[in-house]
C-alpha cells in the first residue's frame, strides 16, 4: 500500500488547493483513424483449416488471437487482396482486412507457395496454422512473419515491411503486474498479443487478447484490451463515455484486470482474468498504422 | 484543531472517490483515522497533533461491465 505525507493545517476549513495524489491514468493507442479495430470473434462462423475430433473448431470457437491479428492489421490499413493462379492482386474496392479474410489470406498464401492445394495444406498446417489446442496461427511463425510482409507490400507497394512478431515475445506475470516488453512494446506503438489466464482455470492459459493501452492505477499497471470474446470488445467507445477522465469502474472493464466480468454468473461472481501467461508484440507496423498512446480525451 | 486535507486525482486532475486510506500521525505515530473516499476523492480529517500525516491508500479496479456479447468459447491452450 502507497503512502503519502501531508501537512495538517490549523483550521477547520479544508483549504482551496488541497494537496493532490495522481492515482489513475490510462493511454491508449491511437492513430489517424481512431484506435485499433476491435473484433467479436462470435461474428464469425468460418471453419478452421485444423480441426479438432469433432470438426467443429471455428472463428468463432478458437479464433481469439486471429482476431488479435486482424485488429492490429486492420490498424494498419491492411485490405483484403485476391489470389489470382499463384499472385496477389488488391482489387480498388477492397474491404478491409477482418479475421475471416485474414484467415483467407493466409490459406491462399499457401496455395501461392505450393504447386498443389494438398501440398499448401500440409505446408501450411506446418509453418502458418498452429494444431487443434492451440489458436489458429502459429504466433511465432516465420512464415506467419513473411505472409505479413507481403500483404502489407501488397497494400504499400512503396514501401519495404519489417513486421516483427519475433524479436519481442517472453513471459508476462500476475494482473496488475508492469511487464516491461508489453509496455515498451506499447510505448512504441505496437499492440501485443496477451495470452491470458481464467481465474480459477488449471490450464496455464486460455485466450488471447490484444493489449492497446496501459492503465496507471496507484503504482499497478493494466493493460487495456481489444477483446475478441469477453466483456467488453472495444475499449475505446468506453473510455469515452467517462467524459475525458479517467474512470475505475471503466477501467476495470476495459482492461486485462481480474475485475474484467464479475457479474459472470458461470463463474462464481469472481471470473476475470489473473494472470498474462505470455505476450508477443506485433511490431514493425508502427510505419503504417500511425499509432501512439495518448491520453484522454480519446 | 488542526486538519489533515488531501485529494486523490486522476491524471485530468478528477478527484477520484472510493479510494481505501488510513490516517497515520507524525513519526511513528498510530493509526488516527481511516475510510473509504465517497466524497469526491476527498479525505478531511482532524489531528491531535500539527506535523506531517501520512496517508496509506489503495483502490480497487471497479467491476467493469459484460458488454460485448462474448463468443463461446472453449478452454484452450495457447502456445504463443
Amino acid at each position: 500500500m502507497p503512502d503519502v505525507t501531508v501537512p495538517s493545517t490549523a483550521s477547520a476549513t479544508p483549504p482551496s488547493d488541497p494537496s493532490k495524489t495522481q492515482v489513475l491514468s490510462v493511454r491508449v493507442l491511437v492513430g489517424g483513424s481512431g484506435g485499433v479495430p476491435a473484433f467479436n470473434q462470435g461474428s464469425y462462423s468460418d471453419p478452421l483449416p485444423v480441426q479438432n475430433a469433432k470438426g467443429d473448431r471455428t472463428i468463432q470457437s478458437s479464433g481469439c488471437g486471429l482476431c488479435a491479428w486482424a485488429s492490429a492489421l486492420a490498424a494498419a490499413g491492411c485490405r483484403a487482396p485476391v489470389l489470382n493462379g499463384k499472385t496477389f492482386s488488391l482489387p480498388q474496392d477492397a474491404a478491409t482486412i477482418n479475421p475471416s479474410s485474414l484467415l483467407k489470406y493466409f490459406s491462399d498464401y499457401a496455395l501461392s507457395q505450393n504447386t498443389s492445394s494438398a501440398a499448401a495444406k500440409t505446408w501450411a498446417q506446418q509453418n502458418i496454422f498452429a494444431g487443434s489446442n492451440d489458436g489458429v496461427l502459429q504466433n511465432m511463425s516465420k512464415t506467419v512473419q513473411a505472409a505479413i510482409n507481403q500483404l502489407l507490400s501488397l497494400n504499400y507497394p512503396n514501401t519495404t515491411p519489417q513486421f516483427d512478431n519475433i524479436t519481442n515475445a517472453s513471459t508476462g506475470g500476475a494482473t496488475g503486474t508492469d511487464v516491461p516488453g508489453v509496455t515498451a512494446a506499447l510505448e512504441a506503438g505496437s499492440p501485443v498479443i496477451l495470452a491470458v489466464h481464467f481465474t480459477g482455470s488449471s490450464e496455464d492459459s486460455n485466450h488471447q487478447v490484444l493489449a492497446v493501452g496501459i492503465a496507471k492505477v496507484i503504482d499497478k499497471t493494466y493493460y487495456v484490451i481489444n477483446d475478441s470474446g469477453f466483456g467488453i470488445t472495444d475499449p475505446l467507445p468506453k473510455l469515452r463515455q467517462t467524459a475525458g477522465h479517467v474512470d475505475k469502474d471503466v477501467l476495470g472493464g476495459c482492461t486485462a484486470s481480474s475485475k474484467r466480468n464479475p457479474a459472470d454468473k458461470d463463474h462464481s461472481g469472481v471470473w476475470g482474468y489473473d494472470s498474462i501467461y505470455k505476450y508477443r508484440a506485433l511490431g514493425g507496423l508502427q510505419p503504417y498504422t500511425k499509432l501512439t498512446l495518448k491520453g484522454p480525451p480519446f | 484543531m488542526p486538519y489533515v486535507f488531501h485529494q486523490f486525482v486522476d491524471d485530468q486532475g478528477t478527484p477520484v472517490p472510493d479510494v481505501t486510506w488510513t490516517l497515520l500521525g507524525p513519526g511513528s505515530g498510530g493509526q488516527i483515522a481511516s475510510g473509504s473516499t465517497s466524497d469526491d476523492g476527498n479525505v478531511g480529517n482532524p489531528v491531535p497533533a500539527p506535523g506531517g500525516h501520512t496517508i496509506q491508500y489503495d483502490l480497487e479496479l471497479g467491476t467493469g461491465d459484460e458488454g460485448g456479447g462474448g463468443a463461446d468459447i472453449a478452454a484452450e491452450n495457447y502456445d504463443l
